[in-house]
């Protein structure tokens, strides 16, 4: 079961701790639930093996209970993941391999409006995943043969052994569902994220 | 309704199978038809790009990592907190944020600010939080407070880099003479002449209008264009050293030669003229910071068969 509480309605440090009050491991666990696999997108663009990321995650938010006075001194919890994450990965990718690699010095300089950028793309892949794993089974499995594997449709229809006509058809079943079920999550999200989904919409728009 | 799936299914084609042009000119005029079309291939678009985006996910078993979590987080101790401590450090937060607190008046009249530069480059801040970076003899008019109903300044001449904040209950728009830039929160380059804005996007997206009649173009990072004032023809560009006036820092990646010579010749100011009837295939890869363009050269008299006579208004580039 979870929560609908995601990083955007706990903003400050302050809003994190109310919600893990009385050491209520529980409640933590559900706000770990919510938002690891945005944070372990962005680990794996630095350490390229998602099992190390999600060790990196899970370790960053283990040191976050473990000093819990210290999110008094956070103004965006937001934005305190994204640049923790990213330092962690950036640590370990250097104790790896104990040469500074160019592009990761980037990160460092990533602002607050680089983090809401990356949070709102990542919460669209988690959202498509989602989505996706809901499909009906035979459209699910060509779209991800199309999108995930990078098939063509004539190479689908090859591998399943059907027309390249119901490939086609499966798709546009495929993008149909998917489309209407982002704008339904877009529109009947509360109040409170309704900022946050209202610039998710305007991706669409631009 | 049918006919939205009719065209979304075009579209799926057109991406299925980038490489027929017949389906890419479909779409593209399909796209200038109307506002519920440009809403449709922009959806399908990005379902179609972030979709593929999701396989990293699959590696990673959510129940399994939630509990596995679930079990870390119960070997693990918080470090005690003196209660005398958090009492202080509550405090000491409360008489920070009273401080904080203070009130400036509002301003009646829209107050409307220039700042123009000579030969030294200049930053200004809106009161937003959107940083511009002037270019030398440049100029830009912008009001001292941005108005509530949207973000509005004009590039009254020159060149300026916009690190735009991000706000999504008002978009920034930038006045170009006829044209405009529109975004919500982006960082991009526009370098405006007599005959030519020159527009490119280092992060987010931008819609550009060249006038009120004309279609919108609609650029992402790393894309940049050149709209010719005179002729009202847009061409698409390569952007990957628009803001090499600001960093010193050209960077080049796989990059054919003919536009390399491009990039030098904007960045240095130099008329440079290629005569590749070899037609070099090799790409150039390379990065250059606070280099002279005597350094570039002799790495590119290495990197290809070519020959460079340097006369006092151009550079000429022949094969061996």
């Amino acid at each position: 079961m979870k929560f609908n509480e995601t990083i955007d309605v706990i903003i400050t440090g302050k809003d994190l701790l109310e919600l893990i009050k009385e050491d209520d491991k529980n409640a933590f666990t559900v706000f770990y639930s919510n938002n690891f696999q945005k944070l372990i997108l962005v680990s794996d663009r630095y350490v390229k093996n998602i099992h190390i990321a999600e060790e990196i995650v899970q370790d960053m938010f283990l040191k976050i209970w473990e000093d819990k006075a210290l999110l008094l001194y956070v103004n965006s919890v937001s934005a305190y993941l994204y640049r923790s994450v990213v330092n962690a990965s950036i640590n370990y990718v250097n104790r790896q391999k104990n040469i500074e690699k160019h592009h990761l010095k980037i990160a460092e300089h990533l602002t607050d409006d680089d983090i809401e950028i990356i949070n709102e793309q990542n919460e669209l892949i988690v959202l498509l995943y989602n989505e996706i794993e809901l499909l009906p089974e035979k459209c699910q499995r060509v779209f991800k043969l199309s999108r995930l594997e990078g098939l063509k449709y004539k190479d689908i229809a090859i591998q399943l052994s059907i027309s390249e006509k119901t490939v086609e058809n499966h798709m546009s079943n495929a993008l149909r569902l998917l489309r209407l079920r982002v704008i339904h999550h877009i529109q009947t999200d509360d109040i409170h994220t309704k900022a946050k989904y209202f610039s998710l919409l305007s991706m669409f728009l631009y | 309704m049918k006919d939205n799936l009719t065209f979304q299914n075009i579209i799926l084609s057109h991406f299925n199978t980038p490489e027929d042009k017949f389906l890419a000119q479909q779409v593209a005029e399909l796209r200038q038809t109307s506002e519920e079309n440009e809403k449709i291939f922009q959806e399908t678009k990005t379902i179609w790009d972030t979709a593929a985006l999701t396989k990293r996910l699959h590696e990673l078993d959510y129940t399994q990592s939630v509990r596995n979590f679930k079990g870390k987080l119960a070997y693990s101790e918080s470090s005690g907190t003196r209660s005398f401590g958090w009492l202080k450090l509550a405090a000491a937060v409360a008489v920070i944020t009273a401080a904080g607190i203070f009130f400036y008046p509002r301003d009646i009249k829209p107050i409307e600010l220039v700042r123009e530069t000579k030969q030294q480059i200049d930053s200004v801040y809106l009161n937003d939080g959107t940083k511009v970076i002037l270019a030398a003899n440049s100029q830009i008019r912008y009001p001292k407070v941005l108005s509530d109903t949207g973000r509005q300044v004009t590039l009254v001449k020159g060149q300026a880099f916009f690190k735009v904040h991000r706000d999504v209950k008002r978009s920034f728009n930038v006045l170009i003479g006829q044209s405009k830039v529109t975004v919500l929160g982006t960082s991009f380059n526009i370098n405006y002449n007599n005959s030519s804005i020159q527009l490119a996007v280092k992060t987010g997206k931008v819609m550009f209008s060249p006038n009120a009649v004309s279609s919108s173009a609609i650029l992402v990072a790393g894309q940049a264009i050149n709209y010719n004032l005179s002729k009202n023809r847009l061409e698409w560009e390569n952007g990957s050293n628009s803001t090499s006036w600001i960093t010193k820092e050209l960077v080049f990646v796989d990059m054919p030669l003919d536009e390399v010579c491009k990039q030098i010749s904007a960045y240095y100011n130099v008329n440079v003229v290629v005569h590749d009837t070899m037609h070099s295939a090799k790409k150039f890869n390379a990065n250059f910071k606070d280099s002279s363009l005597d350094e570039i050269l002799k790495v590119l008299k290495q990197t290809y068969k070519i020959r460079i006579d340097t006369s006092d208004h151009q550079i000429t580039i022949k094969n061996l």
